[in-house]
């Protein structure tokens, strides 16, 4: 696991304590853009053994929220940690609940995958999902690598990278027709769960944000953030 | 590598950060300027420039021979009393030079009060520990105003309701906490504007410990108060602005939210989350 900006603890164990829930944050980050991954793949060719290995990996997800809470919870209780580690436990606090919430969304869609499957709905109208799945799964992807290596300047760019919401503006500008009701509804919440995986992965840039700078960016505008932020080129 | 004076609350970052700030004043007690201190050849403090805010209480933090405990003892002249001991600059309290020739060191520290590391009552009895300053400055004009001035001492220390009953009693056979109260009760009995606290808990339990933070936050409302003090936590839960001292510098003064949240040097983080060294 990465090295902290600020260097080594006088404590080692402190040190190991910290890396430990950094690297279970991001193993949690993985498996979840994972989860997300498989349980689109899962609703857009009716796989069902891939939708039933999304909801059974779920509790994987769990258990690494709890991990991350206990550790976080004893760091803070063993070390009264500051600055910077105060704020990277903050972070991952705040972090490890957006991660749940993507579990949740890709349980959803795997839900939703496994209903079609046993109901024989048609695979056909889902399709486009994918349209949002790429950018959306990119920006998750870009957001824990800002969180992995604390890089200020990507989280930055993750945090206004609103092109997945252009992409479902768009998918709903040309909506297809869809003849059975039930289906398009649920199309309609799967493109929901997605739109919401993306505000997640911004939401954990802004955690990542507070770890490395300090600054609370949360609610800002563009210029706002410019202001905040002097030296990081906001796109 | 000084840094200028932060005024307090200017970098404040939170609700408690603002209710500290308005409860201090901008008044300046004491202003160090370009200080510098020797040991002999050795120089230990190079060149502070530091104002201190009246009902401030600023925390003095930084490694074993960073010079903290050497610029406290600058502000009430302490440093005089070490063979070789050499302080260069300016010193004012209330815009008065404490270094000035003229200036009555007896009644500096009578204005500029110690607490020091290990409690050190007199060995005298409780009344008479307290009763000592105002006597020798003059400050009673009888038996009851003497009286007076002890109860009142003891209260405000928060020790009366433990000790009013065995006034005659030794201050020495106190607990350490109770002690400590006492040797602030006899600092706060000749009228200070200031008082200094070297380490005060470093000797204490964790629950004496609370109850001299908790008057210290009391004794806040009255006096400007600088501590010296190994507990990074303490100085987060105590004083309003906390200076980092490193290697004889002071590297940075900020409200003490803003420090340990979000120091400004990379070596005030380093000490602070133990990577120091």
């Amino acid at each position: 696991m990465g090295r902290f900006p600020q260097g080594r603890h006088s404590s080692a164990q402190f040190d190991d304590e910290l890396n430990s829930i950094h690297s279970h944050l991001l193993e949690m980050g993985r498996l979840a853009m994972q989860q997300v991954q498989r349980a689109t793949t899962a609703l857009t060719t009716g796989d069902l053994t891939l939708a039933s290995r999304v909801l059974f990996d779920e509790a994987q997800v769990d258990r690494l929220e709890k991990i991350i809470d206990e550790e976080c919870a004893l760091v803070l209780a063993r070390r009264q940690p500051a600055a910077g580690d105060l704020r990277m436990l903050i972070a991952a606090s705040k972090g490890v609940a957006d991660l749940e919430r993507v579990g949740d969304e890709a349980a959803k869609l795997a839900s939703m995958a496994e209903d079609n499957v046993r109901s024989g709905t048609s695979v056909a109208p889902y399709t486009m999902l994918h349209q949002l799945s790429v950018p959306v799964l990119a920006l998750l992807e870009r957001s824990l690598e800002a969180l992995s290596r604390f890089d200020l300047q990507l989280a930055v760019e993750v945090t206004v990278d609103r092109r997945y919401r252009d992409v479902l503006g768009e998918l709903l500008a040309k909506w297809p027709k869809v003849a059975d009701r039930g289906a398009m509804i649920d199309l309609i919440w799967a493109l929901r769960s997605l739109e919401r995986v993306g505000d997640h992965a911004r939401n954990l840039s802004e955690q990542a944000i507070f770890c490395i700078s300090g600054k609370d960016i949360r609610h800002l505008s563009r210029d706002q953030l410019m202001d905040l932020l002097p030296g990081v080129s906001v796109p | 590598m000084n840094m200028a004076n932060s005024q307090p609350g200017s970098m404040m970052t939170n609700t408690l950060g603002k209710a500290a700030s308005q409860q201090m004043s901008r008044e300046v007690t004491v202003s160090a300027q370009d200080v510098k201190v020797y040991y002999g050849d050795t120089q230990a403090i190079k060149g502070i420039n530091l104002d201190i805010y009246r009902n401030e209480v600023i925390a003095f933090i930084g490694p074993s021979g960073c010079g903290k405990s050497t610029f406290l003892r600058v502000l009430n002249r302490m440093n005089d009393t070490i063979d070789g001991c050499r302080v260069e600059g300016k010193v004012t309290l209330d815009g008065e030079d404490i270094y000035d020739k003229s200036l009555d060191v007896v009644l500096l520290r009578a204005r500029v009060g110690m607490v020091f590391q290990k409690p050190n009552p007199f060995p005298k009895s409780i009344f008479e520990n307290i009763a000592y300053g105002p006597r020798l400055h003059g400050l009673a004009s009888s038996k009851t105003d003497l009286e007076g001035i002890v109860e009142s001492s003891l209260k405000r220390a928060g020790l009366w309701n433990e000790v009013k009953d065995r006034l005659d009693q030794p201050g020495t056979g106190l607990s350490g906490g109770q002690q400590q109260r006492l040797c602030i009760a006899r600092t706060i009995a000749v009228s200070p504007e200031m008082i200094l606290m070297d380490e005060p808990c470093s000797a204490l339990d964790p629950i004496a410990t609370a109850k001299v933070e908790e008057l210290i936050s009391e004794l806040s409302r009255e006096y400007t108060i600088a501590i010296v003090t190994h507990s990074m936590q303490q100085a987060a839960r105590v004083s309003h602005r906390t200076a980092y001292f490193h290697l004889g510098d002071l590297i940075e003064v900020n409200a003490t939210d803003k420090v340990f949240t979000q120091p400004e040097h990379e070596l005030t983080e380093a000490y602070i989350t133990g990577r120091f060294g």
